[in-house]
């Protein structure tokens, strides 16, 4: 009978007994509630969003940083709308540049899959070429200079929306030389997503076909010279870093060749001193020559570079600390002895 | 034998305690119903009539035929009304008269002819077909001279499972009938108190279809009159004044804004009334009055302050009675905490229960004022020796954490965070549990007061040890670690992505220990233990600081190993509880392992990722057709590891493909379609231009799903987006599928929705958001990335006046979203950039021009500069070579669509007939 009873009952919702027990009461969730940001509907939703802005960003990296536009839009809007004078207009190019971390463990594939620069001393620059005025740019994303350049959309008169370059830059002040690292992009095309092969390659082929950017003159102040890469192998290093340098040598730059162009720090970049190579690569340590004439006009090593350079975290650091007892590098002690040596 | 005598004994054995006549008699009636289904059920009817039959077999009568006519399956009910509308009317008029004559005739309760005569009803009365029964019904109530105490009784409850069970638009007409029906059973004169209950709980249910009648002032009155007076009918009829209040419950959120005149003289002082009461159900109705006119009244706050934005006055307004109440509310209330079970079931609902609930939306809605009326009733207890006074003081002052300003609440906190410390170790379980829940909410709502440097080491100590609690204060715990590992990270504003270090650091190891301990204790699966203790794990992987990195790292390992061992676990799996915990266990790890992953250094996840994709595989394997969750989990741990590993991704591509595949047609869990088409987008991304021999597949599966409409809604916008990142991905490859994807977002574009349905508003702006993100993608693939706009591009010129019309229509609908806004900003601006002069024109209409000023004016970033990107794209093209508008005209005019017609579509949906695509939201 009972069974009958409550058969009846359960088809129909309405019930005569208040707050039924048998189902939870609706505000039971509402007590002690914990917000749950990683629950799988939360999860869910979160790779929805990323999923969502790197879609966005993707589609705005072909539209926006290709542009040297940003302040251009800025007046416009000073122009239309009101702005908000106390707010600082953000820097485009801050942290668009791809740094290094100390190579201290050496990949298994260094031979076969890593190029590597051999860098001079100077400053690191973003070079950007746009809308008829080369610019140059700290990794902070600070403008240190402006000038015209043989560069495609680097000065008047060449002018055309579409031919803007970015390139990844050692500014040497004595010679009045960019040495460029790096290609981003070149007369509108951009690179940051193409490997490290392609780049060089494109970097190497590209600045040699420009006319007028490796000679100075008073439409390009300042010359551009790609540096040469070399394969990783012991002997090609030694090689290398017998010839004779144009500049005076900083360190040295292992870059992964699949590696595309990312912004800040990378461990697919590698940095090293040259005296460090016995220690860490087991190749002796080079006597670097450079061309007397360049001896001459060079400068202090800039506090700039070291900075750039400088990168790592605490685990590097560590590892860096038991190479240091060995072998030993000025760079690297300052480097570690802000932390306390506790072990070892 | 007899046909009725026969039916009558097998009704009875329907509750046989012998299994095989309990058996035989289910089946004789089951194929009873299908040899001759009106026979049968005119047979039950007669049954049913008749008061010389026992009772059991009258109700099992009544049962059968109710069954015949209502499920809980709308599918299966709409067919069985159907069914029942198909039948010979004759018949049908014989069984109607029997169930309507067994009204009042039945001596159990409830009655069963009650639910057989709603169940007849709700399926002929929107069909016009048993125009009478609710005067018949009414006049059973309202006939004088009177009928029977049990008649009126049996049929206020037939009334009231009608007015519950029926569209409320088939009963507008009706609703004078009802109301004076339902209203003559509540009178105070009425004397039966089983007539008045039943007429009460009726009323409950007929209030949403009353509107007409609280629209006019008497009859409100009228009814407010006697539901107030039901109120207060004598302790022996508590039934009818539980169902009373909950009336007045209802009335207030249904009719806030007619309450003005009843509140001061009665509902105040009858709720506050009630809310004192011993009897528990009383007591809860009162209670629940204020939870219900916070929520409302934080909503009119809302609207207002939504009315504000726009420089409108609200539609309506508040009478903030919360706040004018509450000096008399929150005593009661903090009374009503110091009653407590000392053993509580999580399930129960009790006073004590709703009031800190209620506290908790009188914070909300009241904000600063909720603090002078509670503080001298923490201060007195909080360290009372009695435990049911410690504990109400901590949960009032957990409860008013959100709502006030945090400048004033932060000063109380910070001095009060010694003593909950403290109080975490307290002796009752009941304390500890609610103190551990206030110290979560502080943590997540006013986290600068827990990261406090005077106490935060001893905080974090006492956490940790909280851990080891009962299950249910240690998931309290988890989640205050959850909310203090979010706010530490925050507190370091590094420049950087990554803080060197932060607050959490010396402690990272200890907790993280700790909380993979947690997760393994036995009682784990208690209070939510175990999921609290891997979200909280998680949050502190995601915001780690540099120097935690080697436990991040070691963690990861850890999960690895717990994953490969539930795996190993599989075959022994068993029981279903034992299923359903292990499925949960590999959601949890897999997500884990995700947020590790995310933190790892590229080149040390690189190390793991073969075994990464060997377990995850694995998962795919054994969970297929059994868990969605896990599949999702292990789809999105996936997604993870191809945003890490980029092109490097595509050696596992051969292996991986046919689990994508089977994500891509699991149209059952749309969750893991979703997640399935997720992940070809971030494929996409990774993969770039070596996707392309894995696209053929993929589009055709991504196309099946679009025109099925079996696919939840939801996917299909993500697969519109989707198209797009393959388009990206592809570039001129994109060909191939360009003919079939026009179309079909051509389709998509022209969706209409119901505007009354705000789920639906916004899926309509997701939908048209995909398809704009599609043609992006489409506009940006094929003109390529180089200097000079590839020819593949005019593949796409003969739609582009189509596809500006779209972003028009898009303009011109009020209810688009901000982030639509931005996206047909940046489509514009590529569209411009793509083709140039000719379709100047075109975007120079004063739509595309109000559409580009809204985004300049948007409050997000993102959509400012893409709209005034697009703003200067359309200018450089203007100035200097403007004028040269000859081609353009031909080209508006050549275009041959005219897709959106200015009196849109039917309220209904999109499709008619052969559509490629069905977005009509059903699913």
């Amino acid at each position: 009978m009972e069974e009958l009873t409550s058969a009846l009952a359960g088809s129909f919702s309405v019930s005569n007994i208040p707050n039924n027990p048998a189902a939870p009461h609706p505000r039971l969730a509402q007590y002690k509630a914990k917000s749950h940001d990683l629950a799988q509907s939360e999860r869910r939703r979160q790779m929805l969003d990323r999923q969502k802005k790197q879609r966005q960003d993707q589609a705005n990296l072909a539209r926006r940083l290709a542009e040297n536009d940003w302040e251009n839009w800025s007046t416009e809007e000073e122009e239309e709308e009101e702005i908000d004078y106390t707010k600082k207009r953000p820097k485009l190019y801050a942290n668009k540049l791809m740094l290094s971390e100390w190579l201290v463990d050496i990949p298994g594939d260094l031979e076969e899959e890593w190029l590597m620069v051999a860098c001079p001393v100077g400053r690191r620059n973003l070079v950007v070429a746009a809308k008829g005025t080369t610019k140059a740019y700290t990794k902070g994303g600070y403008c240190v200079n402006c000038f015209p350049s043989a560069l495609p959309g680097g000065r008047k008169g060449a002018y055309s929306s579409k031919e803007y370059t970015i390139l990844d830059t050692i500014f040497c002040e004595a010679s009045r030389t960019f040495y460029v690292l790096d290609v981003m992009c070149w007369k509108g095309h951009p690179v940051y997503d193409s490997e490290t092969d392609f780049r060089f390659y494109w970097l190497q082929t590209k600045l040699q076909e420009e006319p007028g950017v490796g000679e100075h003159s008073n439409t390009n102040p300042f010359v551009f010279v790609a540096l040469k890469n070399t394969p990783c192998q012991r002997l090609s290093i030694q090689q290398r870093l017998a010839e004779t340098f144009h500049y005076e040598v900083d360190g040295l730059l292992f870059y992964h060749k699949r590696t595309h162009y990312t912004f800040g720090c990378s461990p697919l970049v590698g940095w090293l001193k040259p005296h460090m190579l016995p220690d860490i690569l087991g190749i002796p340590a080079p006597t670097i020559t450079v061309e007397t004439s360049v001896m001459d006009t060079i400068h202090e090593s800039d506090e700039d570079s070291i900075e750039t350079m400088e990168t790592g975290n605490t685990a590097r650091r560590k590892k860096g600390r038991r190479r240091r007892k060995k072998g030993g590098s000025e760079k690297m002690e300052a480097e570690v002895s802000t932390e306390p040596v506790v072990d070892e | 034998m007899d046909v009725i005598a026969q039916m009558l004994h097998v009704l009875e054995k329907t509750v046989s305690p012998d299994k095989n006549e309990l058996d035989a008699a289910q089946q004789f009636l089951e194929e009873a119903a299908q040899k001759n289904l009106p026979d049968f059920i005119l047979a039950l009817s007669k049954v049913l009539a008749d008061p010389a039959n026992s009772q059991v077999a009258r109700m099992a009568a009544g049962l059968q035929l109710k069954n015949q006519l209502m499920s809980k399956d709308p599918a299966m009910q709409v067919q069985h009304q159907q069914r029942w509308l198909s039948m010979d009317m004759n018949i049908r008029a014989e069984i109607k008269n029997n169930v309507l004559q067994t009204l009042g005739t039945e001596t159990t309760r409830p009655s069963s002819a009650a639910q057989c005569v709603a169940g007849i009803a709700c399926a002929e009365l929107p069909h016009n077909q048993w125009p009478g029964i609710i005067a018949h019904l009414a006049g059973n109530v309202t006939a004088m001279p009177s009928r029977t105490e049990t008649v009126k009784e049996a049929t206020l409850e037939a009334i009231g499972y009608i007015c519950q069970d029926m569209d409320p638009q088939h009963l507008q007409s009706e609703a004078n009938r009802i109301l004076t029906a339902i209203v003559q059973g509540m009178r105070k004169e009425e004397q039966s108190i089983a007539v008045k209950l039943a007429a009460t709980n009726a009323l409950l249910n007929s209030l949403e279809f009353t509107k007409a009648n609280f629209d006019s002032d008497s009859e409100r009155h009228f009814i407010m009159q006697v539901v107030c007076e039901a109120t207060q009918c004598e302790e022996n009829q508590v039934n009818v004044k539980v169902a009373a209040l909950q009336n007045l419950v209802k009335i207030m959120s249904l009719y806030y804004q007619y309450m003005e005149s009843y509140m001061g003289p009665a509902l105040f002082a009858i709720t506050v009334e009630a809310m004192k009461s011993d009897v528990d159900e009383v007591a809860l109705q009162g209670i629940e009055f204020w939870s219900t006119v916070c929520d409302e009244e934080v909503d009119l706050a809302i609207e207002a302050s939504e009315a504000m934005e726009q420089g409108r006055p609200p539609e309506h307004t508040s009478k903030f009675y919360a706040k004018g109440a509450l000096q008399y509310l929150v005593p009661i209330l903090m009374h009503t905490l110091t009653k407590q079970e000392e053993f509580d079931d999580d399930d129960d609902w009790n006073p004590c229960k709703a009031a800190g609930v209620c506290l908790m939306l009188l914070a909300t809605c009241c904000e600063d004022d909720v603090v002078k009326p509670v503080l001298p009733f923490i201060q007195e207890h909080i360290k009372s020796t009695d435990w049911r006074f410690r504990d109400a003081a901590v949960m009032t002052f957990g409860s008013i954490l959100e709502g006030p300003d945090p400048t004033t609440l932060k000063p109380m906190v910070v001095a009060a965070m010694p003593m909950l410390i403290e109080l975490l170790k307290d002796p009752s379980v009941v304390v500890r549990d609610t103190t551990a829940w206030t110290v979560g909410r502080v943590c997540e709502l006013l986290p600068e007061a827990a990261i406090n440097e005077s106490y935060l080491g001893q905080l974090l100590a006492t956490l940790v040890e909280g851990l080891d609690a009962e299950p249910r204060v240690s998931a309290n715990v988890c989640w205050a670690f959850s909310s203090l590992a979010e706010a530490a990270y925050d507190a370091t504003e590094s420049a950087e992505d990554e803080p060197s270090t932060y607050c959490l650091s010396s402690s990272f190891e200890v907790i993280v220990h700790k909380l993979l301990e947690t997760t393994d204790r036995p009682d784990a699966g208690n209070s939510n233990l175990r999921s609290a203790a891997y979200e909280a794990l998680m949050e502190l992987v995601k915001n780690s600081a540099k120097d935690c990195y080697v436990v991040v790292q070691k963690t990861s390992l850890v999960v690895m190993d717990r994953l490969q061992r539930v795996l190993q676990l599989e075959a022994a799996v068993q029981t279903s509880s034992d299923r359903a915990q292990i499925n949960d266990l590999q959601s949890l790890l897999c997500a884990s392992l995700q947020a590790c992953l995310r933190r790892m250094r590229p080149e040390d996840t690189r190390q793991i990722a073969d075994r990464v994709m060997t377990m995850i595989i694995e998962m795919l394997n054994v969970s297929k057709g059994r868990s969605g969750g896990v599949q999702e989990d292990a789809l999105m741990a996936v997604g993870t590891l191809v945003e890490v590993l980029g092109t490097e991704f595509l050696k596992y591509m051969e292996a991986f493909k046919p689990y994508l595949n089977l994500g891509l047609g699991n149209h059952a869990e749309y969750q893991v379609c979703l997640a399935a088409v997720g992940l070809v987008g971030d494929i996409c991304r990774a993969l770039s231009t070596q996707v392309s021999p894995y696209c053929n597949d993929i589009m055709q599966l991504l196309l099946e799903n679009l025109a099925n409409d079996s696919v939840h809604r939801s996917v299909k916008p993500q697969i519109l987006s989707v198209f797009g990142d393959i388009a990206l991905a592809i570039g001129p490859e994109f060909k191939n599928y360009l003919e079939v994807v026009i179309s079909t977002l051509q389709q998509a574009s022209q969706a209409h929705v119901d505007k009354s349905d705000y789920d639906m508003i916004d899926y309509l702006n997701e939908l048209r958001e995909g398809c704009l993100e599609a043609y992006t993608g489409i506009v940006q693939g094929l003109k390529g990335d180089g200097n000079s706009t590839a020819p593949d591009v005019a593949m796409l010129q003969p739609h582009v006046a189509y596809i500006i019309k779209f972003i028009e229509h898009i303009a011109k609908d009020e209810d688009h979203s901000d982030s639509n806004v931005a996206c047909g900003s940046g489509l514009l601006g590529d569209l411009v950039t793509a083709f140039g002069n000719d379709i100047i024109p075109l975007v120079e209409t004063q739509t595309i021009q109000d559409f580009l000023q809204e985004g300049r004016r948007s409050k997000t970033n993102k959509t400012k500069t893409l709209a005034t990107w697009a703003t200067k794209e359309i200018r450089k093209l203007k100035s200097p070579w403007g004028g040269s508008t000859s081609t353009d005209a031909q080209l508006c005019r050549g275009s041959h669509v005219s897709p959106f017609p200015a009196s849109s579509a039917p309220n209904g949906h999109v499709n008619d007939g052969e559509s490629a695509v069905d977005l009509s939201g059903s699913a």
